[in-house]
């Protein structure tokens, strides 16, 4: 039978105790002390022997112990449903149970390992600020042997209220925190892509060259390089899989291999050969590199490439546009040992290539529809002939016109190369 | 509602069982030869990779498929329990296996993201989930 | 689980016809076979009976590729089924090898 509860003393003493940790709500940041300030308090007020919470894991979809004086922090674990605790869980109902043993629903398996004998029960779930779970509050053993009374049953629920705030805060806090280090690795990603990148491209009457990387908001792993290695240009386009930092170095890391391969390399092929080796050997993150590299001779117009798993470039000519026949072999850091098959081609005066990553043929615009190649073709058809710097502009505004203001889901890198005028 | 699922033991029997079980969805749904032919070989690279990776050795797990089509997406779904395995990201951890079949995971992987248009994971409530999404109509 | 492979000797090469699903557990077979006729001058593998082909059997082409080049041989592929050939092209792996649609047409080209 619940004793008479209500003196006028002991009402200003439990308003008093809650005053305090709403102060202490106000002030204290830290969870922990917060969380053990209620607990104590709680305890020490509504007069109960033992108190304990739980928190709620929803990937695991159970209470695990937080908070106790007698246990270790996650040395229970209770699934949703069972036991009194898991009850008041799973219905989000405060229950008051004055003899546990006499309740089907009370799982005596704690007392068995910790040798407690709990007689009355009080718990009452923790919500966040959207009526979710996120934990419980438990009291143990009415002090003097009674039971709980409906005006603990009040105090309780005030006191679960002022809990359940602060986890919600700190929740909300953690993940403020989380955002800002992704963000703050997105921006290093960022960082790591754009210094790797070539800083001027060589040219002069006998050549013109462009390129542009626009990158996507989440680093897609584009990049594009070209260096002059006796009287050829080197030149490659190519895109990580993966985004984030880890796809960014992995790029670092094939841009300084392209860099090595192409000063001793005699082609592309083995170019591509040499680099493969090395990304594929160890390859634990399973990342891989699509890559189209080529070299230009200036003198004679001839070109020599190799395509591990690139979409192919577009030769311009001022008679037209076409593919450039170069299927794409496996990308690099598939399978070791592959031998890059080589494809020749010439480009005579005014004759040009046109690389670009898929980022460029598979824009999305709002309605989720991809740009695709053929619009990319009558671009190209059209403007073949630009000089490639403003070429690569008009391009580049025409795939933003495209996706119409939808965030781009990778980069666009586009690279333009023509060959001079004759002599003269 | 075009929606269907098979659970099987993780194992090669098992395996075949499903891609059975996806053969005849794919017949009942009259997917295109292509579709079909391509998402039988990135289901059969996923499901040989986690049978030998991502079960605990001695505990026949459990995998679990769902295929549904949503006009014109075909969608695969494969979930699987055990410790957190994500076959996309790691190879194969078991450094018993030789070079060479280690490395056969790399390619596996490569190819089941060129045959789909879109293959992720996700760990769900004590799960591994692989979601793999292919158009009929690209 | 067994994979049959005919084997049929002409004056121009040596053809090999698997038969069957080239997966993991018949790659291992298809490798012991293939492998042991590296040594061959000019090789063509016909796939027009393979109705199934996985990253395991893709390793075992290529490591016959790498075989047959150390011997100074030549390999060519052909009649891939349409769903072979679609696997081999997104694997980029068409790339690496000659492709016939023939047996003529292979040992034809491997003669040239």
């Amino acid at each position: 039978m619940p004793e008479a509860e209500g003196t006028l003393e002991r009402s200003v003493a439990r308003l008093n105790s809650l005053l305090e940790v709403s102060r202490a709500l106000a002030v204290e940041f830290d969870l922990d002390p917060l969380l053990a300030m209620i607990l104590e308090k709680a305890a020490s007020i509504l007069e109960a022997e033992r108190s304990t919470i739980f928190l709620y894991d929803p990937s695991a979809r159970s209470l695990r112990l937080h908070l106790s004086a007698e246990l270790a922090r996650g040395s229970v674990v209770v699934p949703l449903g069972v036991g009194i605790s898991g009850q008041v869980a799973q219905t989000r109902q405060l229950l008051n149970i004055p003899d546990a043993y006499a309740d089907a629903r009370f799982n005596p398996q704690f007392d068995r390992e910790t040798g407690f004998r709990t007689r009355s029960i009080l718990c009452a779930p923790l919500l966040s600020h959207k009526g979710a779970l996120v934990g419980v509050i438990q009291l143990l053993n009415r002090v003097g042997g009674g039971t709980f009374g409906e005006d603990t049953e009040e105090m309780l629920r005030a006191f679960a209220s002022i809990a359940g705030v602060a986890i919600d805060r700190a929740t909300l806090v953690e993940a403020a925190l989380e955002a800002e280090r992704a963000e703050e690795s997105l921006r290093l990603a960022h960082d790591i892509q754009m210094s790797m990148l070539p800083r001027h491209l060589p040219t002069g009457p006998g050549l013109d060259m462009s390129a542009s990387l626009t990158p996507a908001r989440s680093v897609g792993g584009d990049f594009y390089d070209v260096l002059k290695v006796g009287d050829r240009v080197w030149f490659a386009v190519g895109d990580t899989s993966g985004k984030g930092v880890g796809a960014a170095l992995f790029t670092a890391m094939t841009l300084t291999l392209f860099r090595v391969a192409a000063t001793i390399a005699r082609d592309p092929g083995e170019a591509l050969s040499r680099m493969n080796r090395e990304l594929a050997r160890d390859n634990e993150s399973l990342m891989f590199v699509t890559v189209f590299a080529g070299t230009l001779d200036l003198a004679s117009g001839d070109v020599v490439y190799a395509n591990a798993g690139h979409p192919a470039p577009y030769i311009l000519r001022p008679d037209g546009v076409t593919a450039l026949d170069a299927p794409p072999s496996p990308a690099l850091g598939v399978v070791e040992a592959i031998d890059y098959p080589l494809g020749r081609m010439n480009l005579a005066p005014l004759e040009g290539l046109l690389l670009f990553t898929d980022g460029v043929t598979e824009a999305q615009n709002p309605s989720g529809a991809l740009w695709g190649s053929e619009p990319l073709e009558v671009f190209l058809r059209d403007r073949r002939m630009d000089v490639c710097a403003k070429l690569i502009e008009r391009l580049v505004a025409s795939v933003q016109a495209f996706e119409a203001g939808a965030p781009p889901a990778d980069d666009l890198t586009v690279m333009a190369l023509r060959r001079g005028p004759p002599n003269g | 509602m075009a929606a269907e699922t098979i659970t099987a033991e993780a194992s090669a029997a098992g395996v075949s069982g499903l891609a059975a079980a996806f053969d005849g969805f794919s017949r009942r749904h009259v997917l295109p030869a292509r579709v079909i032919e391509a998402s039988q070989v990135a289901l059969d690279e996923l499901l040989s990779n986690i049978v030998k990776a991502g079960v605990e050795p001695g505990n026949p797990a459990e995998i679990q498929v769902s295929f549904d089509f949503l006009d014109p997406v075909l969608e695969i779904v494969v979930s699987y329990n055990g410790a957190p395995f994500d076959p996309l990201a790691r190879k194969d951890p078991d450094t018993r296996a030789s070079l060479d079949d280690r490395a056969v995971g790399g390619l596996g992987i490569y190819l089941v993201k060129k045959l789909m248009d879109s293959v992720t994971y996700e760990r769900v409530g004590g799960e591994n989930r692989l979601r793999m999404t292919k158009r009929i109509d690209a | 689980m067994s994979l049959e492979i005919r084997e049929d000797r002409r004056e121009t090469g040596l053809l090999l016809s698997p038969v069957g699903r080239i997966d993991s557990n018949t790659s291992g077979e298809l490798e012991r076979a293939l492998l042991a006729k590296g040594a061959e001058p000019r090789l063509v593998v016909d796939l027009s009976d393979v109705e199934y082909v996985s990253s395991a059997g893709l390793r075992v082409f290529l490591m016959l590729a790498r075989k047959v080049k150390a011997a100074d041989g030549r390999l060519a592929l052909c009649a891939l089924p349409p769903s072979v050939r679609q696997v081999f092209d997104l694997a980029g792996f068409t790339a690496l090898f000659t492709v016939e649609s023939s047996p003529d047409q292979a040992f034809e080209r491997l003669s040239s």
